[in-house]
């Protein structure tokens, strides 16, 4: 069990390197001058000569690479050249609204999606298992962007039930902005969810440990929820752990798509602005929490699955 | 006896749909269980004996059909079949024991655990079972160490401690109908005698009536008060236990009774005997005896009309046309 | 049901094949007296907001996205299997490397990391491409690894081997082959993900070159008009959707027919 935390922890380690790496050799490539970039162009000459010093870009690359790395260990991610304030700063106050909304989008979608997927399971083939599996499948193949869109017509144009756009004053105000872009981010989860839990609950029901149960009277939903649904939601928690990345861009479409300040307009907003920092900063530090909570999904699922767990008990 | 019969079933068939073609799997059977009997239903597979077992407790498949023109259990009718029937039958009036214990158990949630959880659903909310409650019914099935099995896991279990927590199960709804499925097929000859002899004296102790389905005839014949003969998802023979098994009629019975390894001497070939031939398919129902294609007795009509139920004085019935004068022989 | 999206995949290739046909005007002409005009007889869907038809806009926007997902398919499935064999194939040692490389690929933000190239690099087609591949490229490797190694073990390969056929011999004609169905069909599969990948950052003006057409770029536009000019979001965003589920529906039609066993959505 050990040996598996070891090495799942140095491969992500291994990939925060990676992406360290690929920004460090982007920021060596951008197209026009690096000063430019990274201080705007109104920079001085001093400056320019000051930046050219710092970033060491007068020393050999390997050198240029350490010291970009120790850099960004000491934190500093450097600044916004048109605020002056330090991308750290931002990143610190955009991470908990892409957070927020990441979380409130997948909470929604397992429940609902548990939900649709017992009911399907239990009564296979009629209108809701069949209305789920259209549903499911077409919300997977749709794009995100479009889905929001669309998500955004209906809810806060054709209803006006909620509003298109910003954050909101007040914990209530708050989460009545959060819903359509949850609604948005969420949705082709529901029907993966669904349908994962539908299939590995009729599986489950075919188990011999629920015809014991049946036996002495339990009902079949009673059955599903109590004791296969433990087992069924495993490939739940798989499925989420794979798809973070995915939660991530369709969490950007959404920021962008509902004007929501958060990590992903941060970073599209640098990226027009050619403001290579602050785009570089936000992607490594979302880069470093996607590993993470990839990393910390991928543990939580071998410590769930009864078949490790058992194991550790011999 | 005035009471009612524990299980009553008669002109009984089950067909399972499988694919696109009906498999007729119990074929026109009716049996009676006294209240307070046990019946044992022996037969090879393929007989139709769990399929009979099931049907008690309605754990057949969705799109069995079931016919007859009675079946009920202990006044409960269950035709025409619906699963909405079985809510007052399961675990209230009747409880099963299968024949593999460590897949009638949950694998990841602990025994104690299952078996509140069991007893809680069948009991109603606020009259579930104590720990003590618990403890007790595990000590009388005979486990030591009653706390340590309720913290563990199934597969920490042997197996006949698994079959012994199963009859706990069974135990704490107090069924007046217990129906063991080939209990102690997957258990070692000790362990299948201690089990035995578990499962007679919790019958007692509730008075309930038993349903055995086995292949083991010296089981049945220990156990049971009454006994059935399937084959081919017919009864081919039946009555009281004794008297069945010491003047076997039908042909089938007596092969089985001469191949039975446990009556058999070894001879000096060093063969056991056998019956040549392999139970039908059940896709094609016999219009005559099932057995009449392996049969050494077989008459012209046997393959052709079904031999018709002939009861002696003594309850003892065979459907056998051999034996249709069996009844005058026997006085 | 299944035929009718496929019909509509072959319809929209076939506008795309026929596009200069199908549109009525050029993608690329500018009209600054008639912007973002509803539609109308001479512009069936309206203008945008440089004058130019949004109708032949969409119609060679599906060039642009067909264009995208076949190369990047091609492209991707000719990486993914060449890796996914090599792995199942090759030498002891290739398996763990190849696996690092697709699990490291599989985890890493794609979207982000586009992001940051386009950042450094600027928008353009290559870079769309290659992100492409990067995102797709994984998935084919890990099927087909799957799809091979399952086969490696059947008897007609180790025949071959013990003729003395090379793994490459052996993996053209007989492996390949084998798994080409079960490829095609996760081709049709990975197709949405690649157009909503190209039309997704052609919508945040990180794909496509600017003023190319794509129905990304023109959903973009619409967005910021949703309400002056609502015809250029259906524009954008309808084509879009009707692609993906046609791709998708397509795939299932195919694997259900390659594998009567598959279980059906539908």
């Amino acid at each position: 069990m050990l040996r598996v935390v070891g090495l799942r922890l140095a491969l992500s380690v291994g990939i925060v390197l990676l992406v360290v790496f690929v920004l460090f050799v982007l920021s060596r490539m951008l197209s026009g001058d690096p000063a430019t970039m990274a201080l705007g162009p109104r920079a001085t000459q001093e400056m320019r000569e000051a930046f050219a010093v710092e970033m060491g870009l007068d020393r050999s690359v390997p050198v240029q690479f350490v010291a970009y790395v120790r850099g960004l260990l000491s934190g500093d991610l450097g600044a916004d050249f048109l605020s002056g304030r330090p991308v750290l700063v931002m990143i610190g106050e955009t991470l908990p609204h892409t957070i927020i909304l990441a979380v409130a989008s997948i909470s929604w979608a397992v429940a609902l999606g548990v939900l649709v997927g017992v009911q399907a399971a239990l009564h296979p083939g009629d209108w809701i298992d069949r209305v789920t599996a259209l549903t499911s499948v077409a919300l997977i193949a749709l794009p995100p962007f479009v889905i929001g869109i669309y998500i955004l017509i209906l809810g806060a144009i054709v209803l006006d039930w909620f509003p298109a756009s910003g954050l909101g004053e007040g914990p209530v105000d708050y989460l009545h902005h959060l819903v359509l872009p949850s609604i948005t981010v969420g949705s082709a989860w529901v029907g993966y969810i669904a349908r994962i839990v539908r299939a590995a609950l009729v599986e489950e029901l075919g188990s011999p440990y629920v015809r014991t149960a049946t036996a002495f009277g339990l009902s079949r939903r009673r059955i599903a929820m109590r004791q296969c649904l433990r087992i069924a939601i495993l490939p739940v928690i798989t499925l989420i752990a794979g798809g973070i990345g995915f939660l991530l861009s369709s969490s950007v479409f959404a920021e962008v798509i509902f004007s929501r300040p958060g990590m992903g307009t941060m970073i599209y907003d640098a990226v027009l602005t050619r403001n290579y920092a602050v785009a570089q900063g936000g992607v490594l530090a979302a880069t470093i929490m996607f590993v993470a909570l990839t990393l910390a999904a991928d543990l939580t699922i071998s410590a769930l699955d009864p078949r490790t767990r058992l194991q550790g008990f011999r | 006896m005035t009471a009612e019969p524990a299980l009553l079933l008669h002109d009984v068939s089950v067909a399972y749909r499988k694919s696109s073609e009906s498999v007729l799997a119990v074929d026109r059977v009716s049996l009676t269980l006294g209240a307070g009997r046990s019946l044992g239903i022996v037969g090879e597979s393929g007989s139709g004996k769990s399929t009979l077992a099931n049907l008690v407790l309605g754990l057949l498949p969705q799109g069995t059909s079931v016919t007859g023109s009675n079946l009920a259990v202990y006044g409960h009718t269950l035709l025409p079949w619906q699963q909405a029937d079985f809510a007052a039958i399961r675990g209230r009036a009747a409880a099963m024991i299968f024949q593999d214990p460590l897949s009638a158990l949950h694998p990841t949630l602990k025994v104690g655990r299952q078996m509140e959880e069991t007893i809680l659903c069948v009991r109603g909310r606020g009259r579930g079972s104590s720990h003590a409650e618990r403890v007790g019914l595990l000590a009388a099935v005979g486990l030591p160490d009653p706390e340590r099995i309720l913290g563990s896991y199934p597969y920490e279990l042997s197996g006949g401690m698994r079959q012994r927590v199963l009859i706990a199960l069974a135990l704490a709804v107090r069924p007046r109908l217990i129906v063991a499925d080939e209990p102690t097929t997957a258990l070692d000859p000790t362990t299948e005698a201690q089990i035995i002899a578990l499962l007679h004296r919790t019958r007692i102790d509730l008075g309930a009536s038993l349903l055995l389905i086995s292949h083991n005839l010296g089981m049945v014949a220990s156990m049971c008060d009454d006994i059935a003969v399937m084959y081919a998802g017919r009864v081919v023979e039946g009555g009281p236990t004794a008297e069945v098994l010491s003047r076997p009629q039908h042909p089938y019975l007596r092969a089985l009774l001469a191949c039975d390894p446990t009556l058999v001497a070894f001879g000096e070939s060093g063969d056991f005997p056998s019956i040549s031939g392999e139970t039908p398919v059940f896709r094609d129902p016999c219009p005559g005896c099932a057995f009449s294609p392996r049969c050494s007795e077989r008459l012209a009509l046997c393959e052709q009309l079904l031999p018709p139920h002939v009861t002696s004085g003594t309850g003892h019935y065979v459907a056998c046309h051999r034996n249709l004068d069996f009844v005058e022989a026997d006085r | 049901m299944r035929a009718g999206w496929v019909a509509l995949l072959a319809l929209f290739m076939l506008g795309a094949a026929f596009a200069p046909w199908i549109a009525t005007h050029d993608p690329y002409a500018l009209d600054a007296a008639a912007r973002l005009r509803p539609p109308s007889a001479t512009h069936l869907l309206g203008t945008d907001l440089l004058g130019r038809d949004v109708f032949s806009r969409m119609v060679y926007g599906s060039r642009t996205s067909l264009t995208v997902a076949v190369v990047g398919v091609l492209a991707s499935a000719t990486l993914g299997v060449m890796l996914g064999a090599a792995a199942a194939l090759g030498p002891r040692w290739v398996d763990p490397a190849a696996l690092v490389l697709i699990d490291g690929a599989r985890s890493l933000p794609v979207l982000l990391l586009a992001m940051a190239v386009v950042a450094a690099v600027g928008a353009g087609m290559v870079t769309l491409l290659c992100v492409v591949v990067f995102s797709s490229t994984p998935t084919f490797a890990r099927f087909a690894r799957t799809q091979v190694m399952v086969l490696r073990s059947a008897d007609f390969v180790l025949a071959e081997r013990l003729i003395g056929h090379g793994p490459v011999i052996v993996f053209l004609r007989h492996i390949l082959p084998n798994i080409a169905g079960p490829i095609l069909v996760l081709a049709a599969m990975e197709a949405p993900a690649i157009v909503g990948l190209e039309a997704g950052l052609s919508f945040l003006g990180l794909g496509v070159p600017v003023g190319s057409p794509s129905w990304g770029a023109i959903a973009s536009e619409g967005f910021r008009f949703l309400e002056r000019a609502p015809w250029l979001i259906w524009a954008g965003t309808v084509p879009v959707a009707l692609i993906t589920l046609a791709f998708t529906f397509s795939g299932e039609a195919l694997g259900q027919r390659l594998d009567p066993r598959r279980k059906v959505l539908l």
